[in-house]
């Protein structure tokens, strides 16, 4: 039998494969290029940058839950000239597609951070972060309203010819809701989900666990929230949806796809086991070729399309 | 740094929910520095979640073997305690940045409580092999605390204990050893590894007598590498939250803030 075709267009930005790596949990590639061979990818996307360098937030930052992992990083991040200036000349020969993560406190920060990243060789993809559940201003302020989401997609839209993801939180009542907003706003592709907002109390002393007080809460133990709603959104959207939320194998994987996604992206698990993406990109292939699928565009919706 | 799987070699009991493990890593042993760290990740299951640091404890450049001093204090390491030889585990390492070791034909005074004794016979034996004297100070809350001392024997020339309790050594902290130490061996370095309180302390006599002064640190961590962000310390002399994970985890004593 044939190769298996594994590549994935989302309205123009072509991957090789569809196993990306999530924003915030791979840095900008260099460390984890060191112990895995991250030229396979399908795509990096980098940390959250924003227009000026951001220190984080103090305290404790990461604590783990039963198969979950709730964390206060805080955007820290060197801002988008040191990523331009600094890292992008290395990254972008790390060989995958590089998608710049942004995150802004006001619309004229997503702009300016779109048009900086725009005309930059080695940048092939925008995702905007409108759901960081972990700095005051902004972030997950835009994330929340239809209105305001829609309006820094469209914003965004303006300023750079480059493919424009938006990334959606959960901590909202109807995600479709937001999905429709930003697509109509002009997005070529919504990412999900962003991290749940959750907590924990240490018994001891008596007070949260996390400097940040709340925190996102990411890791396997979100993967049944983030297939549902990707299940839910890519019934209801026509652009690519990428998907989210606790994958760790190729399994799992193949669930995100069978709901709706055109390609999903690798978070926490890149902590526990660095050579997941890379197993979980093997498995994908493995699993259509024994059922004889020959292009994995094929599966994507499988699980409610009529056949 | 590399990540393995690699099979238990050894384990032994040391006291009370105290083991040494020992793995075997020609890779590993080759590069390791004396106060960088491993994770260990047990299996593929779900809780625990993250892999876990844990200090090299002692390395055979010789036979590939490094040891690793851990105590049982919550899930990975109470799943640690059953490891038996042959069992695989997946490790990722060497990590972080180690001790200073620039010290030659002179004199090194190396304190740690608790498990923070762990990294020092590392250090100690780097230390030895440069021609110092290594004077060692162990604090630990009982004399079950103080089951690995042995260890040290080979590389330092003089060992003094305290426990809370009085059990073994002298009664009370190990930090109210240290000005006569200070006074009577006139070390040229302190390193010292093990809870805040004690490392604050530590530093704080350290600079009253002008010595240059190391510290370990520990936090909680999910990557081991650099990229969550997520092992901060604080710094005294910049805005940017260290790393324990790649800046750290040892630092000058004056560069991080100690008081939890
Ligand atoms: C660089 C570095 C080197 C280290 N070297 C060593 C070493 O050489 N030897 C060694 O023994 N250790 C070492 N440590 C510490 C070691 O990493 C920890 O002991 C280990 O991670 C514990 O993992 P665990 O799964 O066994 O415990 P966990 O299950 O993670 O529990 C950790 C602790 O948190 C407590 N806890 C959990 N939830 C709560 C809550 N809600 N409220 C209050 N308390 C709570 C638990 O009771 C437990 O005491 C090192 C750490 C670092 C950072
Ligand atoms: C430590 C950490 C940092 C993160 N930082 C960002 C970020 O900067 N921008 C962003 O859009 N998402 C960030 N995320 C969210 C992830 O990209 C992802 O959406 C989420 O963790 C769910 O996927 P997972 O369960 O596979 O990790 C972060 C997640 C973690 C765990
Ligand atoms: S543990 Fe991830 S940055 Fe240190």
């Amino acid at each position: 039998m044939g190769k298996v075709n594994l590549a994935v267009d989302i309205q123009g930005l072509r991957l090789d494969n569809p196993v990306l790596t999530a924003s915030g949990t791979y840095g900008f590639g260099l460390e984890y290029s060191q112990i895995v061979e991250v030229c396979k990818l399908g795509a990096i996307v980098t940390k959250g940058l924003t227009l000026e360098p951001r220190k984080g937030n103090p305290g404790k930052r990461i604590f783990e839950t039963p198969a979950g992992l709730l964390n206060s990083i805080g955007l820290e991040n060197p801002g988008v000239e040191s990523f331009i200036k600094d890292y992008l000349p290395q990254v972008k020969d790390l060989g995958p597609k590089i998608i710049a993560n942004i995150s802004g406190n006001t619309i004229e920060d997503y702009i300016e951070l779109a048009e900086r990243l725009g005309n930059q060789a080695g940048i092939a993809a925008l995702e905007v972060n409108i759901s960081c559940p972990n700095v005051k201003a902004g972030g997950m302020a835009f994330g929340i309203s239809p209105q305001m989401a829609a309006q820094v997609t469209k914003a965004v839209r303006k300023s750079t010819t480059l493919p424009v993801l938006v990334k959606l939180s959960p901590n909202v009542t109807d995600i479709t809701e937001i999905a429709l907003a930003v697509e109509e706003a002009g997005a070529d592709g919504v990412s999900l989900i962003n991290t749940l907002l959750g907590m924990a109390i240490d018994i001891n002393s008596q007070k949260p666990v996390l400097g940040n007080i709340v925190g996102g809460f990411s890791g396997p133990a979100v993967k049944p929230v983030a297939l549902r709603a990707v299940w839910q959104v890519a019934q209801k959207v026509k652009i690519p949806v990428i998907g989210m939320g606790g994958i760790s194998t190729w399994q799992d994987a193949v669930e995100f796809i069978l709901a709706g996604a055109t390609a999903i992206e690798v978070g926490t698990a890149n902590f526990y086991n660095p050579q997941a993406p890379l197993e979980i990109l093997a498995g994908i292939g493995n699993y259509c070729q024994e059922r004889g699928v020959t292009a994995i565009t094929d599966l994507i919706g499988l699980a409610w399309k009529e056949r | 740094m590399e990540l393995v799987n690699l099979r238990v070699k050894k384990q032994i009991k040391i006291a009370e929910d105290q083991f040494v493990l020992t793995l075997n890593s020609p890779s590993i042993t080759k590069v390791a520095q004396a106060g960088q760290f491993i994770t260990i990740k047990l299996n593929k299951n779900y809780d625990p979640l993250l892999p876990r640091p844990f200090s090299i404890h002692s390395v055979d450049r010789e036979t590939g073997d490094f040891l690793i001093y851990y105590q049982v204090v919550g899930k990975t390491s109470k799943l640690m305690a059953e490891l038996e030889p042959g069992d695989e585990i997946t490790v990722l390492g060497p990590l972080g940045k180690g001790f200073n070791l620039e010290l030659e034909n002179s004199r090194a005074l190396l304190i740690g409580g608790g498990l923070g004794q762990a990294p020092l016979r590392f250090l100690a034996e780097e230390l030895q092999k440069k021609n110092n004297q290594i004077y060692m100070a162990i604090g630990a809350r009982d004399q079950e605390g103080l089951k690995n001392i042995l260890c040290f024997e080979e590389s330092c020339q003089e060992i003094n204990l305290a426990t809370q309790d009085g059990s073994l050594g002298k009664e009370g902290l190990v930090t109210e050893l240290l000005p006569q130490i200070i006074r009577d061996f006139n070390p040229k370095i302190i390193y010292t590894c093990g809870p805040l309180p004690m490392m604050a302390k530590v530093k704080e006599l350290a600079a009253q007598e002008k010595i240059p002064c190391q510290v370990s640190l520990e936090t909680t961590m999910a990557c081991g590498i650099g990229v969550c962000l997520g092992c901060t310390c604080e710094s005294t002399n910049s805005e940017i939250y260290p790393k324990v994970c790649t800046h750290g985890p040892v630092f000058w004593a004056q560069e991080v803030k100690l008081d939890g």
